[in-house]
Parts: structure tokens; C-alpha cells; sequence
């Protein structure tokens, strides 16, 4: 069976392809969405995958952060199984690897429960934009403003969690922006009302779930009883699991599954090698956008924002963070013949030792050119001789079928033998020359 | 017919040597082959799917495997064309790793050429095959066990509790062999007979057990699954069925006394005995040669027992298989002069420290100088005594002694702690599970080691002085002893030499009998239904004694469980419109297989393939179905299409002797000549003056035919008749004026490769003497012979 293999790169995206009489394996690497955590690197069975000047990537310099050996890589899958933000999506004959139920995949995901409203205050403080949320009917859906009404409309600013729901609903709420920060997730830092922009119809105030807004007027009259909807997805393949959403989200709305568990803590010793205002790799490459600095100036990290990839370890110039895996959540592993070494990867994530069989100790046999076989030269032989010989031989020929001759030779006293069937050899080819004479 | 051949690597084993590549290449060009392929290893199962594959896609008719000998893997490629659906028969091989790679190592070119030859005489033969099938016949699944060592008793056993009926022949009284004898046995230092004896009335009580005790075999006819075996049990005079074995009525009154072989000479016993206290029958044997009559045993014994005029009974068995458990015996310490054995009294072989330490012994457990009765106080072990020693014709290592010189001399220090014991080693061998251990064990014990041969004993005033080196001081040291032991190398039983010719088993170049194959096949003799357990292929520890006996008893199971067997269908075959019902064919048969009334016929199940009838017809009406006239001419002429080399020489080898030979002289890396282009014969009884001639005719330069050493032969006496065919062709030669030099008959058995080795390069060179064929005519005054002067 023959197999090929062969890259190519696009953009951003390198794709090595193996073919082979039964399969195509794509491997599609884009190293825009690589962040150099390096997982990968560990992981892989057949060290064909290298880590690359991930601390100038993270200062600016645009490379991939990850090298791939294509001749090297078996396309077993385990970078795309394990890429805690998808960088990598390989694909077993146009279907997708994680979707195979015989091998075990990472998994870090975000799903709503009952206790989601939803109210959409988590889609701005995801970090990789996994969560889209739809709300219907706006107000402007129920009909343009009726003119002229009367009333009043109060945000009780005690109340309001700026879970921004009202906001959804009616362009008249503002909802003044503030940047989430790690301690400080809530991106809103104000609800203004726009009276131009309302109609005191009071839906709002239904919509609220905590009460904070008291409206008098004369509610709208609908056909249909109000009902407010919304909608929210999270894209599990962009959810990193890092779970801002659930300690953004005020109703404890959604179940996070963490891709890891573990630590992150800071070097102190190298602290001093730390300009936290002007390097800033650890932020530029943090997935969870879990680095800030604190108010002492120095750098901090939120640990339960941070998914523990590791890739501010390798962006730090100057070897300030450490991250130690615990656990690592992933799909059941199967039994299959290569389980062991599935769960070999998967514990390596955790123990950083990879198994990795030793061929240190294996030789290869030299190279030695067996001279070609010298052609042997058939020795000269004289026709005449063999024809002479010939001519002999037929005598005995003379007397090889007859019985008696052959009772003698197998039975008589050997010399005596001879001796009578050599007279028998000698009659016969008398006669035959006589009889040849005869002819002639 | 469309031929396969595949052309075998076998690694570098051929392909070191030969280009298999090239070999295929050329194979492709030869008449009839539709596919020529070099392999790596033929045998793997990628061989063997490649050939299955091949015998259906491409539609073969016979098969070519040009590899190791037909000896060795002819019924693996048998049975795989087989699988695909062609007749076993259908194949041939070319021996060309034994007879060729492996003998010819330092002239590739010429071995080349010799590897082509025999692929296009395999060719030529496998274009003439035809499909054979072998009969099936009844067996018997009674096995002889012969020997009742430990490998005897543990294959009876092991055979008789599977429900196999076994006849175990022991020529002694007693079974148990060696091992009975024993003290304690490494590395548990459990006692001997206690382990052993409960085996031993097992086998005595054993219903399927049939134990014919004080015995000897005095032929064996047959082939596997119908061998007859006869014999006789010599007489104790004692009825065994009556005889209480009390033992001390009898031997008490006996007035004689003899040295008791059973102590190795150190002890007594009476002529009425029994050879040890557990002896198996338990029943007591009156020596004849040391008996004098007096009959005070018979007066005494109150069971009358006693049976002055018991003689001597035949037995005949009809058994399957046979299992050779012959043992070994006792290298012969005498000889190696330099040690005094024989001469000192103090110097003593390890059997006898044996029997020292044997509670049971003579001694009672006493471990004392033979001179003085006085206890050992200093006592050296001489490793190697007849074993690694090429001075006694012995290479080999006997493997048992450095643990036993261990075990003794741990036993004697532990008894008698101040005793300073040495043991003098070359090497110290203990490989084995918990040897090392022990080793290490006598080490603490205050055992002394030193490593060098022992080169001379001497006794002056009574006292032992040892001359030795030491070689790892680098010193010649001499020291005084009061007792030296030697470890006697274990030989091979000179008393089975009668049941090994009687079955044609081949010895090795130690002695001991051959096994089928020295890795693959340990329990397996080359004649077939013929197993060795034991000693009796080798000194063993018990342990592996008793592991081959189990193995034996299995292969035996294995080939006589059905109760029937598929013959090999080499019958002789008669073409009735040819026969001229001259009988010659039933005088020449040794198998007496032929009857004439009108033409011949064969009757099949007594034929055993030999041959020798097919040579003598003299109008060819007899032919060999597996080794046909045509087939074999077919062979001589390939042989001989190029003659690559001068002098060109035809051989004719037996399958079972010299055949073997030449295969051993490839296993032993022997070099000789690659002149010789060998057909294999069953027998050389099957070589017809017309293939010899017909060699000659195609201008072979000579001719070589090699069958078992006369008396060895595996049809009784097909060589006989061969020499005597050859002889008379020699003589009917040199009347027409060729050399009859050219011609040569020679014995060569199993175990004889260096002979063939040999005899190959005599022949070369008288050849070369003689000239190239036809040089007679020109040395000849006028080429004619005399009587056609006119």
C-alpha cells in the first residue's frame, strides 16, 4: 500500500494530508487560533510536532507557534483531540476525528440549565466569543411607539444586576459599557433610560427578573399575551471552558466542564524580570483572558478563570508562571487497542512524561556492498572424449536388459560377475557388428 | 505442468552466501516454471501464503522450494500446497542451504552455479510428479518405553495416565536408574529416592504399565505404528510372583559375597540380592555369576520363591512408537592415568561420594577416607575428569557435574564443618533456576575454589598430593589431601548401542544419540515413531530428564492417539505389461514385500520404498512411485546440463544415513568441494547401474553413491546389495575401457558428516588425478576393447 503525504499552507492554515489507498486523513492547523500552549507538542506520540518562538509570537511576532514534521506525524489525531482552543480540526475522510467514539477527545464545555433566563449577560464577557443569544419580540416588534403617552419610568439601581435583558428588549435602555476585567467581569457599569425613546407601554418591567423597574403609564394592548423569549447557544467547539459566563452570569445559569484542573501560581524570584504595562504576553496569549494587573501594580492571574493550558508559561520571558495540571476532563477512552496509549497521553498532560518508545538501542545493519558473484567459467570440455566414452557406455547398454545378464550382476560373486557379463557385453557387440555388416 | 519455485533467503543463512534474487531469475527461465520468487523466509507464514496464493491464481501444478533440506521442512511445504488444494506429493525441494550455503562459504561463485543445478534437477523432477496418496493403515497405540530411568518412568507414567498401554524394558532388576542411586539432588538438596520411589511403584502398580524388568531387547522390526519388538527377561530365579522381598532370609544366608555395582564398589552384597532397598519389583535376583550353589537361599526363603530352574522367557511385543530412555553411563576415570584413580584407594568418582553420603549407602552417611575408614579432613573436587577433555575423545561439557561437585561438597562441609573442601574448576556452570544461588551459597559455606586443571595426583605415604596451577594467581601449587573426587563426565550408554542400530538412530560426534533436530525437535529420533528421552541424547539434570520424558510420552500420544497412520505412498509399483516374471525382484526385495506368479506383484503394506528391486529389473517394469526411473534420470540429466566445474561429480545419497550426513555436514559449517551434484534415493539399493551410466553419458566426470554404513543399513541390507551392483558395474566398466575409478561406493552414517565431508574432497582429487571422462581413451593404446579387434 502506498501512502503520501504532503502540506500545504494557507493563510493562516497549514494542512498536512495523508493519503492512502483506503483513506484521507487532513490535519488542519491554524495557527491564528494557537495560542503555544504546547499541549500538543507533549502529547504527540511521534514527537513530529515542535514548539516555536512562542515568546516573541506573543510580543508580535506572526508565526505559527507550533511546527509541524509532516513525514513524522502518523495523524493518530491526539493534537486535535487534546487542543484546548481548537487550533487544530482533522478530519478521517471528511469526517471529524472528535467525533469518532473509539478515541477520547478533550472536552470543556459550557451548557445552560434550568436556572438560565437567559439574559445574554455572558455573551459579552466570553472570551471566545462562543455564546449568541437571540431575544424576540423587541419592542419594536410590537409596533412603533404610540405618541403622546404619559408616565413614568425608574431603574431601581439597587436592584438592577445589569443583566441588560431590558436592553434586549427596548432600545430605550442604555446600558453604559465598562471593560470586563478578570475581578470584575461585569461588563456594564450603568442602566440610563432614554425617555425619548419610550412609551412607558411597562413590558419592561414584566421582562425584569429582579424587579428594578417600576413603570406607570398605560400598558400596551396586545392581541397575544406578552411573552418575552430568548435564546441562547454556546458553541462548544469555540467554548474553552474557561467559565467567565457562569461567575458573570447573576442566576448561577450554566454548568461548566473545565478542560483541566489545577494551579497557576507565580515565581516569585523572577518577578522582578516582570514589566507587566509593557510585555504583556501572558495576556496576549491567555485564551481566558485571565491576566490582569493588580492595584499594587504587579501582575495577577484570575485562577478560576484560567483553563491551566499553560501558555503563558511558554510566552514569559522571564519563567514567572507555573502551571500544574491535576486532572483533564475528557471523553471515556474506549477499549481499543490503542487505549494505553491514549491514556498515556492523557495522563501525560497531567505528569508532563510522555512514553515514547527507546529506539536509542536499535542498530541498523551496516551497510555493506556484497560483492556482485564472479561468473564462473565452465571448463572446457572435448566432444570427441565424451563421444568415445559414449561409445563404451553404449556397450553395456548391450546387455542391461536381459534378464540373465542381470541375475549375474546382481547375484554372482562380484569379480566373477564382471568378468561373465563383460563376455555377454562382448558377444552381443559382435553380433550387433555383424549384423550391422550384414546390412550394410 | 506449471512449476512454482521459490527461491528461500533464510535470512543470510543462504543468502550470505548465494544470490537468491539471481536464483529466482534463473528459475524463471527453466522449463515449465510459471513463477520464480526469492523469499525471505519460505517457511514464515508470508512464505507460505505467497505459495498458497500463487497455487490458486496461477493455477500451479507442482511446487519447487529451493531452501534447507527436505529433511527438515518437506512436510511444512507438504502440508501448506496441500491447504491449497494440490496433492502433497506435488512438491520438490532443493536442499540448497545444508548441502550448499552452509558448505561452501568461501567459493560463492561456484556454490551459485551448484544452487542452480539443483533448482533445475528439482525442476526437472517436479515436472515428472504425480499425485500420490498414502494408506491409511491400523496402528498400535502401545508404546515401549525402553529404559526405567527417571525419563522412562516419567514417559510411562505420563502415557499410561492418558490411557495409553506402555511396556517399559529395564535390563537392570530394578528400575529407577541413576537417579535412585543418588544422595541428595540440587538445588533443593531434597532426598533423591524420596522424590523418585513413589514414581517408581507407580509405574510397578500402574494397571496399563507393563514392567519387564532384568530384560533385553533383541530386535526390532517394523516402522512406526507397527514396530515388533522381541526379547528376553533373564531369569532372577526367584518368582517374582511369590517373592516377598524380605531380602534378609535369603542374602543373610548366602555365603557370597561380591562388590555391589550398585555402591560403585565401595559396598558388598551377596549373590542372592536386591540392588537397593526400594528396588522396583521388589523382588530379590540371584547373580549367575556369582552364585555357587550352595542353596541355603532356597532353605531359607518361607515364601519358596526360590527357582533354581527358572530360564530364561521371550516376550514379543507389537507396539506404535518407542521411546529411547537409554541413559548414559559413567565416563571410565581409569583413563585419565594422571589421576590415580584405580590405583589410590582415597581417590574416588562422584557416584561413589554419592553413595558416601548415602544414608543408605555403605558408610551409612559417613563420609570417611577409603584408605583408613577415618573422616575426611581435607578433600579437593576435580571438575571436567573425561568431560571437555578432547585428550578422552570427549568435547563436550557433561553439564550435572559442577552442580552435583557443589551439592557434595556442601553436603560433606555442612556434616563436617572443620573439613577445608576445594573444588578445582575450569569454569563453574550454573546456569539453572537457583543454581547461581547455590553456588554463592557454597561460597559462604567456606568452600574453596580454584580455578585451573588438576595435572597430577600423587600418593606418597598414603597421603593424596595434588599438582595444580592456578590460574588465576598465575602460580603452580602442589598441596596435600586426603581425599580426592572426581567428576566423572556422563557418557553415552555403550549398552544402548544395540537398540540404537537395531532402530538405525544416528549418533552425534559425542556419542550420544542424534535428536531429529538439535533446537526445534528434542525429543524426536529421524525415525519416524522413535522418540529420545533423557540422557540418552545428552547429559541432562533430572529436571529436563523429566520434562523430555513428559515431552516423549506427548509425541508419542500425538502420532498413535488415532490409532492409525497415513503411510508415505513410496511403494514400488509394478508395470505388468513390461514384467517378464523373472524374479529377480524377489530375490534382491529385503522386505520380502514381492511374489511372482506369472508377473510381480508388490504387496504394498510390507514394501517399504527401498527400492532396490526397481534397480535390478532388468527390463524396468518395477518402478519407484515417489523415486522413479524417469525422475530420477530426469535429475541426473539437469545435474549435468552445464557441468560448471571439472571434476563434475554425480552423488547418489541415501535419505537416511548419508543423506543425514550431508545435511550434518552442513549444521556442523563443514566445508568441502562444491563438485557434487546429489540426487536423494531413499536407499542406494534404488540406484540402477543405467543412472550411473547414464551420468557418465552425459559427462559426469564421476560418480559418487554413499548409503548407511553396512549392518546400518534402514532396509536391512540394501546396501549390500547396492556395493555388490556397483562393485560388478566397476568391473563391467573397466572391461569397455572406462576407469572404473570414476565410480565409487561409499558408507557414510548420520552422524558422519565430516566423513561425506571427506570422502567428497578424496574424490575431487582422485578425479583430478584420473583426468576429465574420456581421458581413459587417449592413456588406452587404441581406444577399442580387445574383443572387437577384428
Amino acid at each position: 500500500m502506498e501512502i503520501e503525504k504532503e502540506m500545504e499552507v494557507e493563510g493562516s492554515h497549514i494542512t498536512c494530508i495523508q493519503r492512502s489507498d483506503e483513506s484521507v486523513k487532513v490535519l488542519d492547523y491554524d495557527y491564528k487560533k494557537c495560542n503555544g500552549c504546547g499541549i500538543c507538542v507533549g502529547l504527540c506520540p511521534k514527537e513530529a510536532l515542535q514548539l516555536g518562538p512562542v515568546i516573541e509570537i506573543a510580543t508580535g511576532l506572526d508565526a505559527p507557534p507550533v511546527l509541524i514534521d509532516v513525514d513524522a506525524c502518523v495523524f493518530c489525531g491526539m493534537c486535535a483531540a487534546f487542543c484546548p482552543v481548537s487550533a487544530y480540526e482533522m478530519r478521517v475522510d471528511d469526517k471529524d476525528f472528535n467525533d469518532l467514539e473509539e478515541y477520547p477527545h478533550l472536552v470543556s464545555k459550557a451548557e445552560p440549565n434550568e436556572k438560565c433566563i437567559p439574559c445574554g449577560l455572558c455573551e459579552p464577557v466570553c472570551p471566545s466569543e462562543a455564546i449568541t443569544t437571540v431575544f424576540y419580540p423587541t419592542r419594536d416588534d410590537l409596533g412603533p411607539l404610540r405618541e403622546d403617552e404619559k408616565g413614568e419610568i425608574k431603574v431601581d439601581q439597587e436592584k438592577c444586576n445589569f443583566c441588560g435583558i431590558c436592553a434586549k428588549f427596548c432600545s430605550a435602555f442604555v446600558l453604559l459599557e465598562k471593560e470586563p476585567k478578570p475581578m470584575d467581569l461585569v461588563p456594564f457599569e450603568q442602566l440610563l433610560v432614554d425617555e425619548d425613546l419610550c412609551d412607558y407601554c411597562g413590558l419592561c418591567a414584566e421582562i425584569c427578573p429582579e424587579e428594578a423597574i417600576i413603570v406607570e403609564g398605560k400598558p400596551l394592548e396586545l392581541d397575544e399575551k406578552f411573552e418575552f423569549k430568548g435564546e441562547i447557544e454556546i458553541d462548544q467547539d469555540l467554548c474553552i471552558g474557561c467559565g467567565r459566563c457562569l461567575l458573570v452570569c447573576p442566576y448561577d445559569g450554566v454548568d461548566i466542564t473545565k478542560p483541566f484542573e489545577g494551579e497557576i501560581g507565580l515565581v516569585e524570584k523572577q518577578l522582578p524580570l516582570c514589566d507587566p504595562l509593557g510585555c504583556h504576553a501572558c495576556f496576549n496569549v491567555c485564551p481566558a483572558d485571565c491576566w490582569y494587573v493588580g492595584e499594587d501594580g504587579r501582575i495577577k492571574v484570575a485562577e478560576d478563570q484560567c483553563i491551566f493550558c499553560g501558555s503563558c508559561v511558554n510566552a514569559c520571558h522571564c519563567h514567572a508562571i507555573e502551571v500544574a495540571r491535576s486532572e483533564v476532563s475528557h471523553t471515556p477512552v474506549k477499549d481499543t487497542p490503542w487505549a494505553e496509549e491514549w491514556k498515556d497521553a492523557i495522563s501525560s498532560m497531567v505528569t508532563g512524561v510522555k512514553k515514547r518508545p527507546d529506539l536509542s538501542g536499535v542498530i541498523a545493519p551496516p551497510e555493506i556492498e556484497k560483492p556482485p558473484l564472479l561468473k564462473i567459467e565452465v571448463p572446457e570440455r572435448d566432444p570427441e572424449l565424451l563421444k568415445g566414452i559414449r561409445a563404451k557406455l553404449d556397450l553395456i547398454d548391450l546387455v542391461i536388459n536381459k534378464p540373465r545378464a542381470r541375475f549375474i550382476w546382481e547375484q554372482n560373486e562380484i569379480a566373477e560377475a564382471s568378468e561373465n557379463i563383460a563376455t555377454r557385453i562382448e558377444k552381443a557387440a559382435k553380433k550387433a557388428a555383424e549384423k550391422a555388416g550384414a546390412q550394410k | 505442468m506449471r512449476i512454482g519455485v521459490y527461491v528461500c533467503h533464510c535470512g543470510l543463512n543462504i543468502a550470505g552466501v548465494l544470490d537468491p534474487a539471481d536464483l529466482s531469475k534463473f528459475a524463471g527461465t527453466l522449463p515449465n516454471v510459471v513463477v520464480a520468487r526469492d523469499i525471505q523466509f519460505t517457511c514464515s507464514d508470508i512464505g507460505q501464503d505467497t505459495i498458497k496464493e500463487d497455487i490458486k491464481e496461477q493455477k500451479l501444478d507442482s511446487i519447487v522450494v529451493a531452501a534447507c533440506s527436505p529433511r527438515l521442512h518437506e512436510p511444512t511445504f507438504r502440508r501448506v500446497i496441500a491447504d491449497a488444494g494440490l496433492n502433497p506429493f506435488m512438491l520438490e525441494m532443493a536442499n540448497i542451504r545444508e548441502q550448499c550455503s552452509w558448505v561452501h562459504m568461501g567459493e560463492p561463485a561456484q556454490a551459485q552455479e551448484k544452487a542452480r543445478d539443483l533448482i533445475r534437477m528439482s525442476v526437472a523432477k517436479a515436472a515428472l510428479l504425480q499425485p500420490l496418496e498414502g494408506e491409511i493403515i491400523p496402528i498400535s497405540r502401545d508404546v515401549l518405553v525402553i529404559g526405567g530411568g527417571v525419563a522412562g518412568i516419567q514417559a510411562s507414567l505420563d502415557l499410561a495416565d492418558s490411557g495409553m498401554h506402555v511396556y517399559m524394558v529395564e535390563r537392570r532388576p530394578t528400575i529407577g536408574g541413576y537417579m535412585a542411586l543418588l544422595n541428595d539432588v540440587f538445588p533443593t538438596n531434597d532426598c533423591s529416592i524420596c522424590v523418585l520411589s513413589p514414581k517408581m511403584t507407580d509405574v510397578y502398580n500402574h494397571p496399563l504399565i507393563t514392567l519387564i524388568s532384568y530384560a533385553e531387547i533383541l530386535n526390532i522390526e517394523g516402522s512406526v505404528g507397527r514396530f515388533t519388538v522381541t526379547g528376553i527377561k533373564k531369569p532372577r530365579f526367584v518368582d517374582e510372583s511369590l517373592c516377598k522381598g524380605c531380602i534378609n532370609d535369603c542374602a543373610d544366608v548366602c555365603p557370597v559375597e561380591v562388590p555391589n555395582e550398585y555402591e560403585f564398589g565401595l559396598g558388598k552384597r551377596k549373590a542372592i540380592y536386591m540392588s537397593i532397598p526400594q528396588s522396583v519389583p521388589l523382588v530379590a535376583c540371584i547373580d549367575p555369576e556369582a552364585c555357587v550353589g550352595c542353596g541355603l537361599c532356597a532353605e531359607a526363603c518361607t515364601a519358596d520363591a526360590i527357582k533354581y530352574d527358572q530360564e530364561p522367557e521371550e516376550f514379543k511385543l507389537d507396539v506404535g512408537a518407542i521411546i529411547v530412555a537409554t541413559g548414559w553411563q559413567p565416563f571410565d576415570a581409569i583413563k585419565k592415568e594422571e589421576f590415580g584413580y584405580g590405583k589410590y584407594k582415597d581417590v574416588i568418582t562422584g557416584l561413589q561420594m554419592e553413595r558416601l553420603l548415602n544414608a543408605a549407602g555403605p558408610t551409612e552417611g559417613n563420609v570417611v577416607r577409603p584408605s583408613t575408614g577415618e573422616i575426611v579432613k581435607s578433600l579437593a573436587f576435580l571438575q571436567c575428569v573425561g568431560s571437555r577433555d578432547l585428550s578422552v575423545g570427549n568435547a563436550y561439557c557433561s553439564r550435572v557435574c559442577c552442580m552435583y561437585a557443589l551439592k557434595n561438597a556442601q553436603l560433606v562441609k555442612e556434616k563436617y564443618p572443620d573439613a577445608d573442601i576445594t573444588i578445582h574448576y575450569i569454569d563453574l556452570r550454573a546456569g539453572g533456576e537457583g543454581y547461581e544461588e547455590y553456588y554463592m551459597r557454597a561460597q559462604r559455606l567456606g568452600i574453596n575454589f580454584v580455578r585451573g586443571r588438576v595435572s597430577q595426583i600423587e600418593e606418597i605415604d598414603g597421603d593424596l598430593y595434588l599438582t595444580y596451577e592456578d590460574t588465576l594467581l598465575g602460580r603452580v601449587r602442589k598441596k596435600h589431601y586426603d581425599m580426592v573426587c572426581l567428576s566423572a563426565a556422563l557418557e553415552a550408554n555403550k549398552d544402548a548401542d544395540v537398540i540404537g542400530n537395531l532402530l538405525g538412530l544416528a549418533k552425534r560426534p559425542d556419542n550420544f544419540f542424534e535428536i531429529a533436530h538439535p533446537k526445534m525437535r528434542p525429543v524426536e529420533a529421524h525415525v519416524d515413531g522413535v522418540f529420545i528421552a533423557g540422557c540418552a541424547s545428552g547429559p541432562k539434570e533430572i529436571q529436563v530428564s523429566i520434562a523430555q520424558g513428559g515431552a516423549a510420552a506427548a509425541k508419542a500420544m500425538r502420532l498413535l492417539i488415532k490409532g492409525e497412520l497415513a503411510l508415505d505412498p513410496v511403494t514400488a509399483v509394478v508395470n505388468l505389461e513390461k514384467c517378464i516374471g523373472c524374479k529377480l525382484c524377489v530375490d534382491t526385495c529385503p522386505s520380502k514385500a514381492i511374489s511372482v506368479d506369472k508377473t510381480a506383484y508388490v504387496d504394498e503394506a510390507s514394501c517399504k520404498g527401498c527400492g532396490t528391486c526397481a534397480a535390478a529389473c532388468p527390463v524396468d517394469a518395477i518402478d519407484m512411485r515417489l523415486f522413479s526411473d524417469q525422475q530420477i534420470l530426469s535429475q541426473v540429466r539437469a545435474a549435468t546440463e552445464v557441468k560448471g566445474q571439472y571434476p563434475f561429480i554425480v552423488g547418489f545419497l541415501c535419505n537416511w544415513c548419508s543423506y543425514a550426513g550431508a545435511d550434518l555436514a552442513g549444521t556442523s559449517r563443514i566445508q568441502y568441494p562444491t563438485n557434487m551434484r546429489v540426487v536423494r534415493v531413499m536407499c542406494v539399493g534404488r540406484v540402477d547401474p543405467a543412472f550411473v551410466i547414464e551420468a557418465l553419458n552425459c559427462g559426469a566426470d564421476g560418480v559418487l553413491i554413499s548409503g548407511c554404513r553396512l549392518g546400518e543399513c534402514h532396509y536391512q541390507k540394501g546396501n549390500y546389495q547396492a556395493y555388490q551392483r556397483i562393485q560388478v558395474l566397476r568391473g563391467v566398466l573397466e572391461k569397455v575401457g572406462v576407469n572404473p575409478n570414476r565410480v565409487k561406493i561409499i558408507w557414510c552414517a548420520a552422524s558422519e558428516g565430516e566423513i561425506l565431508a571427506k570422502e567428497v574432497r578424496q574424490f575431487v582429487e582422485e578425479l583430478k588425478e584420473i583426468g576429465p571422462i574420456g581421458t581413459e581413451l587417449k592413456s588406452l593404446a587404441e581406444p577399442e576393447p580387445t574383443w572387437s579387434d577384428d
